[in-house]
């Protein structure tokens, strides 16, 4: 018996060096082992790109990249796919934002309004698909025709758009709804560019093309040969980390070269272990709407608070961001002009001017009735729940007891009208148009106001913007209206967000931007060798 | 007679399950198009909604839903992904083979691994009761995943011996089957270990002991079925987590099971895949049921004798 059982114990552990040492064989070769089976299971791209594999120096080193998710399906008119497709470098839409929030397309040269519901678009000749086929006018038109009648989205904005080749090189696009800002509608993420080749194979225009895609696993690319610059670029693998202590893991053990993104703690700790940590504009800002059919239809009330809440608590807690200066991030053009302050003393003497008094227990009342406030946020945005904590605090030193509540369905709660201030965050600017989110959370009657606030003097500001086209007077506009809620405060600001991202030692020069709108961008070709 | 009462009841219950998941997916607060609509900043608007739902086929009457769904269903066409449109049965096929090799091998292995530190616990004490009872306990005081984390950070960060996030994905498996063994073994360990110490005072062991056969051989050579019923029982109770019970290995080494897929549904409100994969458990346990009923009459000595 004991002879079998020492045999047993030497079986398992020849077992276990076994696959120790096989592995070290797949760690040697693993930057080689991407690139060997990329071709073996395309899924979904044209074959006539399997030619598409460019001579770069880098072949040998994948760049890995972690995200919290992968890209399932390439079908570029269905649910999230386009959104992804553009964020993973695959796609582009027509026109996307720079990383100074500023409009730019590749495709489009001259964008003229001829009437209200009429645009002529003049294409520039030099674009190409990932097959080396031109993106002409009818390439053009036909794939946006495609977007327009599969998928619902498209039609949110100008409602349905046809779009018919006028020539080689110019379309005219007519909207259902009146717009001045087509630039804008285009840089949706519904809006790319592409070529359907029937059977579930489809042709893109973004820097990298698709080896290999394993549906919400791991996606393997190659630069698109008709990019530019795409000799200079390396073969990618983008892995899905559902968790981020794993994805922690990776970055610590160099077995990939970005993390993107990390959580506040897990950046300190990769800090401290010598990995570079960097930050990137979010985008997303976040703000507390406050129910103005409550205890704060008060401007005093509402101007106090605002003077109670240090910002910077929230910045340090999260350990990033900038002070906000209105409700778009700062990097935009049309960004805000407020100063947000705090000053205690400044806030508890407006509640005496409005009449609020301080209890024996140092609580504030109105008419012998204590003030409370009900604060509501949602799960899916950590940093909310601690800003929402630091802000119960800050409300306590100006004697007014908080409830807190997190809930699953934060719209329908808004509605509901069931709370007193909401903690929100939401990508105010993803098409470089400051209007479009103004409208919906601000206008009288907005689909997204569920502040219930209503200003004349902004619906005016709104109707303005309406009538202009981007530039130079929307950005003016859009200060003047940021300065104007920032009067009537119908929402608190309280952060400017920052995220963090881990990087290896060559992706050290690599930047994204604008959130996780383009995580793979057109520049992740300048990278340390 | 008894076979077709059987089969009858078999069917019924799976088609009551059918109705309950069902009703169950569709009870989960927040719709599939409000998430789509909210992950995107769009408006909750009547146009967008109704867009959505007439798209994925969501604004027909809940019965027709239903028996569109299991007609589909029956005919081995699981419908599609509403987020990927991807069909839901590929993408369930091409994952379990990495979550049954979890949650199958690493139960196989740990009632193997059990069965035997059960004996030797028995029948030897000493250094094997000491095994048995600290796996049994760690196993209760420390969580798998941070275990897993702690493998991980000592064989690929520590170490650099084992590539686990972009090597090669079954020996990822092996390890997790590896470490959810050993840590269901010590539990199961003390349940075999009861049955085998209750066997000594049984009339024919004493008997056969007094005979003058060797203690040991007898408790392996008469005692083992009396032993494997008992394991069975506890085993079948693992074998409803089979599936999800390894989701979080699957999460710390990033191993594409099952799991890794319903996650995201359900953070998406995928309501096709959350039905096919609550189906799919609960056909598993029936068949497990009937397997293990089976097997325990095989192994019941009441009955055999």
């Amino acid at each position: 018996m004991k002879r079998k059982l020492i045999l047993a114990m030497i079986c398992t552990l020849l077992l276990g060096l076994t696959a120790c040492s096989n592995n070290s064989e797949d760690k040697k070769s693993s930057a080689e082992g991407t690139t060997k089976e990329v071709s073996s299971d395309v899924t979904s791209q044209n074959d006539s790109e399997s030619d598409n594999k460019v001579k770069t120096p880098d072949n040998d080193a994948v760049i890995t990249v972690g995200m919290t998710w992968a890209i399932k399906a390439v079908e570029p008119t269905k649910g999230g796919n386009p959104w992804a497709l553009t964020s993973c470098g695959i796609s582009e839409s027509v026109f996307r934002q720079n990383s100074k929030g500023e409009l730019v397309s590749r495709f489009v040269k001259k964008l003229k309004h001829t009437d209200d519901l009429t645009w002529e678009i003049t294409l520039n000749e030099d674009v190409k698909f990932s097959d080396g086929s031109p993106v002409d006018a009818a390439a053009f038109a036909t794939s946006l025709n495609q977007v327009m009648a599969e998928n619902p989205l498209s039609n949110a904005t100008a409602g349905k758009i046809k779009f018919t080749p006028r020539g080689d090189y110019t379309v005219t696009a007519e909207t259902e709804r009146a717009t001045k800002v087509l630039n804008s509608v285009l840089c949706e993420w519904t809006n790319i560019v592409f070529k359907d080749g029937g059977d579930g194979n489809y042709v893109f225009t973004g820097p990298y093309v698709i080896d290999k895609l394993d549906s919400g696993i791991s996606l393997n690319l190659s630069p698109n040969k008709h990019y530019p610059y795409a000799e200079k670029r390396s073969q990618l693998f983008l892995k899905a980390f559902p968790d981020v202590s794993a994805m922690k893991l990776a970055i610590e053990s160099e077995q990939i070269d970005m993390a993107f993104t990390v959580t506040p703690e897990v950046a300190e700790m990769l800090k401290e272990d010598g990995v570079t940590v960097k930050k990137i504009d979010a985008g997303y800002q976040y703000f507390a709407p406050v129910n103005l059919k409550g205890i704060l239809a008060d401007a005093k009330l509402r101007q106090a608070i605002d003077l109670a809440l240090d910002r910077n608590a929230y910045l340090a807690a999260l350990g990033s961001g900038r002070l906000p200066t209105g409700t778009f991030a700062s990097y935009n053009p049309f960004a805000g002009r407020v100063a947000v302050k705090t000053d205690l003393e400044a806030a508890k003497k407006l509640l005496e001017e409005a009449g609020y008094t301080y209890n024996d227990q140092n609580k504030l009342e109105k008419d012998d009735k204590a003030v409370k406030f009900k604060l509501v946020t949602y799960p899916s945005r950590p940093d909310l729940s601690v800003i929402m904590q630091i802000m119960v605090t800050q409300l306590q030193d100006l004697g007014i007891e908080s409830s807190t509540e997190i809930v699953d369905n934060i719209d329908e709660e808004l509605k509901k009208g069931n709370f007193d201030i909401a903690l929100y965050a939401q990508h105010t600017s993803p098409t470089g148009n400051p209007s479009f989110f103004l409208n919906q959370f601000f206008r009288t009657g907005g689909p997204k106001n569920m502040m219930s606030y209503s200003s004349d003097d902004l619906d005016k500001i709104l109707d303005k913007m309406s009538n202009v086209g981007l530039g130079q007077e929307m950005n003016k506009l859009a200060v003047e209206a940021q300065n104007q809620l920032q009067k009537d405060l119908p929402i608190l600001l309280l952060d400017d967000p920052e995220w963090f991202i881990a990087v290896s030692k060559r992706l050290e020069n690599y930047q994204p931007y604008c959130g996780d709108y383009y995580i793979i961008n057109d520049q992740l070709f300048n990278i340390n060798k | 007679m008894k076979r077709i009462h059987s089969l009858i009841l078999f069917i019924l219950i799976i088609f009551l399950s059918s109705i309950l998941v069902f009703a169950v997916t569709r009870m989960m607060p927040l719709s599939p198009e409000k998430m789509l609509l909210s992950s995107y900043n769009l408006p909750h608007t009547t146009e967008n909604i109704a867009a959505l739902r007439s798209e994925w086929g969501l604004d027909a009457p809940l019965y027709q839903q239903y028996l569109s769904w299991i007609h589909g269903t029956l005919k081995g066409d699981w419908g599609n992904s509403l987020i990927s449109a991807l069909p839901i049965r590929e993408e369930l096929l091409k994952r379990l083979p990495f979550s049954l090799a979890l949650g199958l091998g690493s139960l196989l292995l740990s009632a193997f691994l059990a069965f035997w530190l059960a004996y030797f616990a028995a029948v030897k004490g000493g250094f094997f009761e000491f095994i048995s009872r600290s796996l049994s306990l760690i196993s209760q005081s420390v969580p798998i995943f941070i275990s897993s984390l702690a493998v991980i950070l000592y064989l690929g960060v520590k170490l650099r011996i084992v590539n686990f996030y972009t090597g090669n994905l079954w020996v990822s498996t092996a390890i997790g089957i590896l470490l959810l063994a050993t840590w269901s073994c010590g539990g199961l360990s003390r349940v075999g270990r009861r049955h085998f110490i209750e066997l000594k005072d049984k009339t024919y062991i004493r008997r056969l002991i007094s005979n003058g056969f060797d203690y040991q051989q007898i408790m392996l050579r008469h005692g083992y079925k009396p032993v494997m019923y008992g394991l069975s029982g506890a085993l079948i109770s693992r074998f409803a987590s089979i599936l999800g019970g390894s989701s979080v290995v699957e999460f710390a080494f990033t191993i594409p099971g099952i799991n890794f897929f319903l996650i995201e549904s359900i953070k998406n409100r995928d309501y096709y895949v959350i039905q096919s994969y609550l189906l799919i458990v609960m056909i598993w346990m029936a068949v497990v049921n009937l397997i293990f009923s089976g097997i325990k009459i095989k192994l019941d000595t009441r009955q055999s004798q």
